[in-house]
């Protein structure tokens, strides 16, 4: 057993050096298509903490005054509740204390600054609101006379502040996603191309081998271990390239001025490590199918 | 040994290789078998070792059934062949210790199992002196050693030589039959493809001539005609 393991590393040494300018294409192509696909992710997930107070068709939103009395509240609720034809009273939502305060978490991820002036005690609660109709101005009107009701602190519309980022969100997704699919195909095949060089560069040993009873599995396992390799090799590159892309985006959120949304373009650390633990699986698992595929179609030289 | 009965292969639609061919091949025997290119010699080989499958009959080696063996059983029965070629197929960029070695080593084989028995074939060959030589630097008949060692050094049952003597000139190929003969006395069998009148008629062994596909003549002790 052990001579069989020394064996198969041994041997997907000396290919990987001996097809160095392919591996290369090979390394560096998945790399960046591993890259994208890191990079569609945190984008992903930053433009949630921008967009997660609009998430499930809010459009408006009233802020209550953290000091407003209970019966302010109640009077803001009946309000609301009085114009079902415009209003989804179903859908509509009272955010507490403790709740605003965790979604805020989110949102000013990137602003330490603002985060530190928040406590659970000063934050303002909110109503989420569903409107039905699709009349923005309808809503606009509401949202004029929701402003002047006591313990109101602001009426915010979706429209005014998020609309453009929902669909700008959507459209950046939409086209990484598809580049990423296709710069994934082509690592595939790199992989796959390199893989079959190298077993038609070795095509006499395989020969031999079949002759005097190697195992088709023996066969394979080396070069199987090559494209696994590649594909590692090039998850391991293109974490380093999400790590740093992060750690520059992060940083540079800190210049822009608080309040502007952009604070919020931020991703928790934990996210950022299961990002790239996706990435480096996804690697190896790109490797382990183009390498399979040459494996198995050009054993018969 | 060996028992082919009624054997044909048929290529694509109606090129005939071998047809209706039968024999025994009892263990220790040395067969040649003769006829000119062209006549189904190399096709039997290859149908023993399974890199062709027999369209019609059951070829049999060493108790197995070769033709309905399941394709991931081949490589164990080759485990149990040894096979030589008219062009050697030496790996080039290894040594004849490598090469040998090389037989070894992709069935699995430890190393200390490695390190004992390629020093002792290449011993019986004739080539200890030159195990760190690589195949280029050897002549017709020294690298024809180095790839009978390779077919020997898994203790096979069976060795199938096809032409190994077909590059090699007069006293160059008395050599390697001296080599196969000797192989022959440790109780491989040995079933050896051929044109060259001059090996059989001096070795005068069991011979099976083929014309076209079919097993014209099957003589102990017999001579090329």
């Amino acid at each position: 057993m052990l001579a069989r393991i020394e064996y198969a590393l041994r041997e997907t040494w000396a290919s990987f050096r001996r097809n160095l300018t392919l591996t290369l294409a090979a390394v560096v192509t998945s790399a960046i298509a591993l890259l994208l696909v890191g990079t569609t992710f945190l984008i992903q997930r930053a433009f949630e903490n921008l967009l997660v107070q609009w998430r499930g068709d809010v459009a408006m939103i009233v802020f209550v005054r953290s000091d407003a009395s209970v019966e302010q509240v109640a009077l803001i609720d009946s309000t609301l509740r009085a114009a079902p034809s415009v209003i989804d009273v179903d859908k509509l939502r009272y955010l507490d204390k403790p709740e605003s305060y965790a979604e805020a978490q989110r949102i000013f991820v990137g602003d330490p600054v603002t985060l530190s002036l928040l406590t659970p005690e000063t934050i303002p609660t909110q109503f989420k609101v569903v409107p039905l109709t699709q009349d923005t101005n309808l809503v606009r009107s509401l949202a004029d006379q929701y402003r002047t009701l006591p313990g109101v602190e602001a009426v915010a519309l979706a429209e005014d502040e998020f609309e453009v980022i929902s669909t700008l969100s959507s459209f950046v997704r939409t086209v990484t996603l598809i580049m990423s699919l296709v710069l994934l195909v082509v690592a595939i095949g790199l992989i796959w191309n390199t893989i079959r060089t190298a077993m038609f560069a070795r095509r006499r040993e395989i020969e031999v081998m079949k002759l005097v009873g190697a195992t088709n599995w023996f066969i394979r396992v080396p070069f199987m271990l090559e494209g696994l390799l590649q594909g590692l090799i090039g998850g391991v590159v293109s974490c380093a390239g999400v790590w740093a892309l992060n750690s520059a985006w992060t940083n540079g959120v800190a210049a822009f001025k608080p309040g502007t949304g952009i604070s919020s373009l931020v991703v928790p650390s934990g996210y950022l490590s299961g990002v790239m633990i996706a990435v480096l699986l996804l690697g190896a698992a790109i490797g382990a199918i183009g390498s399979a595929i040459a494996a198995s179609r050009f054993l018969d030289v | 040994m060996i028992k082919l009965d009624r054997v044909s292969k048929v290529y694509g639609h109606d090129t005939v290789a071998v047809e209706d061919v039968s024999f025994d091949v009892n263990k220790g025997e040395f067969v040649f078998l003769v006829g000119p290119s062209g006549s189904g010699k190399s096709t039997l080989l290859r149908l023993m070792s399974r890199e062709e499958v027999a369209t019609e009959g059951d070829v049999w080696v060493a108790g197995r059934n070769v033709t309905e063996m399941p394709a991931s059983r081949v490589p164990f029965l080759r485990r149990s062949l040894g096979n030589v070629f008219q062009d050697y197929k030496l790996l080039l960029n290894k040594t004849v210790f490598e090469n040998v070695a090389f037989a070894l080593e992709v069935i699995g084989k430890p190393r200390h199992v490695i390190n004992e028995q390629v020093p002792f074939v290449l011993d019986l060959v004739g080539l200890a002196d030159k195990s760190e030589r690589f195949p280029n630097q050897l002549s017709g008949g020294e690298q024809q050693r180095v790839s009978i060692a390779r077919a020997f050094v898994n203790r096979p049952l069976i060795m199938l030589a096809d032409e190994p003597t077909g590059n090699l000139d007069p006293a160059t190929s008395e050599g390697i039959m001296a080599l196969l003969h000797s192989i022959n006395e440790t109780g491989t069998t040995v079933m050896m493809a051929t044109h060259d009148h001059r090996v059989v008629n001096a070795m005068r062994r069991r011979v099976v001539q083929l014309d076209r596909g079919v097993v014209v003549r099957d003589q102990e002790r017999g001579v090329y005609e």
